[in-house]
């Protein structure tokens, strides 16, 4: 009496489960992510205990520890942000089709021109690109940084970005010191590169951060 | 008398006071008729009267532009009925409360009818009351008895199920066809509820975006960033197909679609054929073919400091000019780029003046040109350094600085302002300007080729403003002004792409379905009920359906087919 009671209901469950799993399998599931040397796919992961310093938080905002990850690189490795500690870090969010990010990249790249010998490390995220697209970029550009593939956007989720470019100036203690949304100025007309970055945000920011 | 359903409402039954009331006002047929008239009626409103353009809703200077013609046009009439909501009548709050007045009615209607038709189809009433062959409204009655056998069998024959029932001499049948069919106005009716549905959800649901892409690159469609569900579209080749006149043929474009940081899929797009996938379907919707890819280099670091595929969206009158020395050679001849229009006085009060400068036969020259925005281009030129102006209007020639100068025409050139294109220190402003364009496909065979301006050949970007000159550049050349290398990559095309979900594109289908099955259960395949008492005294029948025209003859050709005696008697209405 119960099996055939609740028979019919259990079926209709099943079957709507059926059909919400495979919706869920054919929009959502994570794709291309890879695995990461951790075992874990590639994205946001925790930051290690050792590395967690006492009474902060971890976040995108300014005074937090910034949020870990692991992404694979365009030279075919990966990247662990918390592996770059004791050192000043440029996390820089961008995307090819962005204009805006074209026009500040080579900022950055001058930049890392300038403070790389003061330990200056500058991580370019390309969010949620291909890699052929990216790696165009990179080769037109000239960028002698780290690229790393935020294939899935985990990571710029994990930093809640409203939009592109973004970056955040991150602490030889891990610690975000500043987040610039919005591009930095670009090297104006009549304003040479060295310029912008002397006079401009970028320099001034860059410099918060170095040890 | 009609025979009473078998369940009636019971939903109904179950509500007491307001509710039940409301209950069966909505289930009603006149209250269900008072609101598609009223619905009908608003919507031939809205056929008749202008209105609000999509384009300017939610757009308040918009609106009231679009309000301040309507008042040319209808007169104070246009205040009133916009007030009433008459000239946005189908986004107007009252028209969809009257939908979902309607999708209520209807789903009341169905909620109400489902049990009692589906008892009578799985549960019929398989005996009336004698009576009820003497009420009913489709009956017939033949003198004597016919062969219970012989009338089973053209029932049967009629594709009608048959049960018996002996009481004594009397013999009573039970017979029943298409019983089914019973649902097919329910179907309708849940295509009503369906096909308002799905109004509601494109209108809630339904994503439309449309971005210009070049070639080569990629955009994305979703205006959130890093959404999971976020997809590219990048434009890997696009092409435009014209006539001779220039009347566009047809514009394609070969697409590749990436989620996640993978190509999900590679298709071709026209106007008419989309692609599709995850239920978003990509149109090219425009073609645009003036844009120019530049590179910018700082020679000293080699970094590429810009480098982006410009729309040359406006267009710029540049003079064809053609210079001769003393002996007939001919040392230029070509579109000079002008630049922009400054403001100066001339005599005749303030015109704006294009200016440029240019090098012939180891003099430079100035040149003014202006007038061309009202169809009458002039021409002054002047030898730098000495030697007054002369003036030319289009067809003209004159002497200047031991040259023949003729203005053959003004051409319509494709232009940019480039605000961020880097500059040497201590210059402002830089326009580009495209000559020789091949508007229409630089990469295809069956390109059309329209040239907009200057001598058959490949494209030729003018840059102004990074030195005095302009820099000419040919298709991968170079040119270096201080610091900086400025390199013409190549004429690029640009798709418009249009991507669009509307997920009512499925209940629409749904709802048409429903109508069609309704409607062929309905009307092709009626339900007939028959019930039959054979007995010494005659033979009686009774009979329900829908549509009632024609029941009796279908009554008595059965009586026939059985071989009943004589003529029957029909019924009250037959």
């Amino acid at each position: 009496m119960g099996k055939r009671r609740w028979g019919r209901p259990l079926l209709a469950l099943a079957a709507i489960a059926l059909v919400g799993g495979a919706i869920w399998w054919l929009e959502y599931r994570p794709r291309g992510e890879g695995v990461s040397s951790l075992g874990g796919p590639y994205g946001p992961v925790e930051l290690p205990p050792a590395l967690a310093a006492a009474g902060l938080e971890v976040g995108p905002r300014t005074g937090m520890l910034a949020p870990d990850f692991v992404l694979p690189t365009l030279d075919g490795g990966e990247l662990r942000l918390s592996d770059l500690r004791g050192k000043a870090v440029v996390v820089n969010f961008w995307a090819t089709w962005c204009s805006p990010c074209r026009r500040e990249m080579p900022l950055l790249v001058r930049a890392f021109r300038q403070f790389g010998g003061q330990g200056l490390v500058v991580v370019a995220v390309n969010v949620q690109e291909d890699e052929g697209s990216a790696s165009r970029f990179a080769r037109e550009f000239g960028l002698p940084f780290p690229v790393a593939l935020d294939k899935t956007g985990a990571v710029a989720n994990a930093y809640r970005l409203l939009g592109l470019p973004t970056t955040f100036f991150i602490d030889g203690e891990g610690v975000v010191r500043s987040v610039f949304r919005g591009p930095f100025v670009a090297p104006g007309q009549g304003k040479d590169v060295q310029e912008a970055i002397d006079e401009g945000e970028l320099g001034r920011r860059i410099r918060e951060v170095l040890p | 008398m009609a025979l009473p359903s078998a369940r009636p409402a019971r939903l109904g039954r179950s509500l007491t006071g307001p509710l039940r009331a409301l209950w069966w006002l909505l289930q009603g047929p006149r209250w269900a008729a008072a609101v598609t008239a009223v619905l009908a009626l608003l919507a031939l409103i809205g056929v008749l009267l202008p209105q609000l353009p999509f384009w300017a809703r939610g757009d308040a200077a918009a609106e009231a532009a679009w309000l301040a013609q309507q008042r040319q046009r209808l007169g104070p009439a246009a205040d009133w009925l916009w007030r009433l909501g008459l000239l946005d009548v189908f986004h107007a709050p009252w028209f969809a409360a009257a939908l979902g007045l309607l999708v209520a009615s209807t789903a009341a209607y169905v909620a109400g009818r489902l049990p009692g038709i589906w008892a009578s189809v799985v549960r019929p009433r398989l005996r009336v009351p004698d009576s009820y062959f003497d009420t009913a409204p489709h009956r017939l009655q033949a003198a004597g008895a016919v062969e219970v056998a012989a009338l089973e069998r053209a029932l049967r024959r009629s594709l009608y199920r048959v049960a018996r029932f002996q009481e004594g001499a009397t013999t009573y049948l039970f017979a029943d066809r298409f019983p089914w069919a019973a649902f097919g106005t329910l179907l309708g009716h849940g295509a009503v509820v369906l096909f308002v549905l799905a109004a509601a959800v494109g209108r809630a649901d339904s994503f439309d975006t449309a971005f210009l892409v070049p070639e080569g690159q990629a955009r994305p469609v979703l205006p959130t960033v890093a959404s999971p569900r976020q997809m590219l579209v990048r434009v890997e080749d696009t092409i435009g197909r014209f006539d001779e006149g220039g009347t566009p043929l047809e514009f394609r474009s070969q697409l590749v679609i990436y989620r996640q940081g993978e190509e999900v899929k590679r298709c071709q797009v026209t106007v008419n054929s989309p692609c599709s996938y995850g239920g978003y379907r990509f149109f090219q919707a425009a073609y645009f073919g003036y844009g120019a890819e530049v590179q910018v280099r700082d020679r000293r670091t080699g970094d590429v400091l810009y480098r982006e595929t410009l729309a040359l969206e406006f267009q710029r009158p540049a003079p064809y000019l053609r210079a001769r020395d003393a002996t007939g050679n001919v040392l230029l001849e070509g579109t000079v780029p002008v630049g922009e229009p400054v403001r100066l006085d001339l005599g005749q009060g303030p015109t704006d003046v294009s200016l440029a400068s240019l090098s012939v036969g180891g003099r430079s020259f100035l040149l003014g040109l202006w007038g061309a925005d009202r169809g009458r281009p002039q021409l002054a030129l002047a030898p730098e350094g000495g030697g007054g102006p002369v003036l030319l209007d289009v067809g003209q020639r004159a002497q200047a600085a031991g040259l023949e100068w003729e203005l053959t025409r003004v051409d319509q050139v494709p232009a940019a302002l480039v605000p961020a294109l880097p500059l040497p220190p201590g210059r402002q402003g830089a326009l580009l300007l495209m000559t020789n364009v091949a508007y229409g496909t630089a990469n295809a065979a069956e390109g059309g080729r329209v040239p907009l301006a200057g001598r058959p050949g490949a494209p030729v970007l003018f840059l102004l403003g990074p030195a005095d000159r302009p820099l000419a550049l040919a298709q991968g050349e170079s040119a270096q002004v201080g610091d900086y290398e400025y390199t013409f990559l190549g004429q690029r095309e640009f798709a418009g792409i249009q991507v669009r979900r509307d997920r009512s594109d499925t209940l629409v289908w749904a709802a048409t379905g429903l109508l069609m099955a309704g409607l062929v259960l309905a009307l092709w395949l009626p339900r007939r009920r028959l019930w039959a008492r054979i007995g010494p005294g005659g033979t009686a029948l009774a009979a329900q359906g829908w549509p009632e025209v024609g029941l009796e003859r279908e009554l008595a050709g059965l009586l026939a087919r059985a071989g009943a005696p004589g003529r029957p008697e029909g019924g009250d209405d037959a």
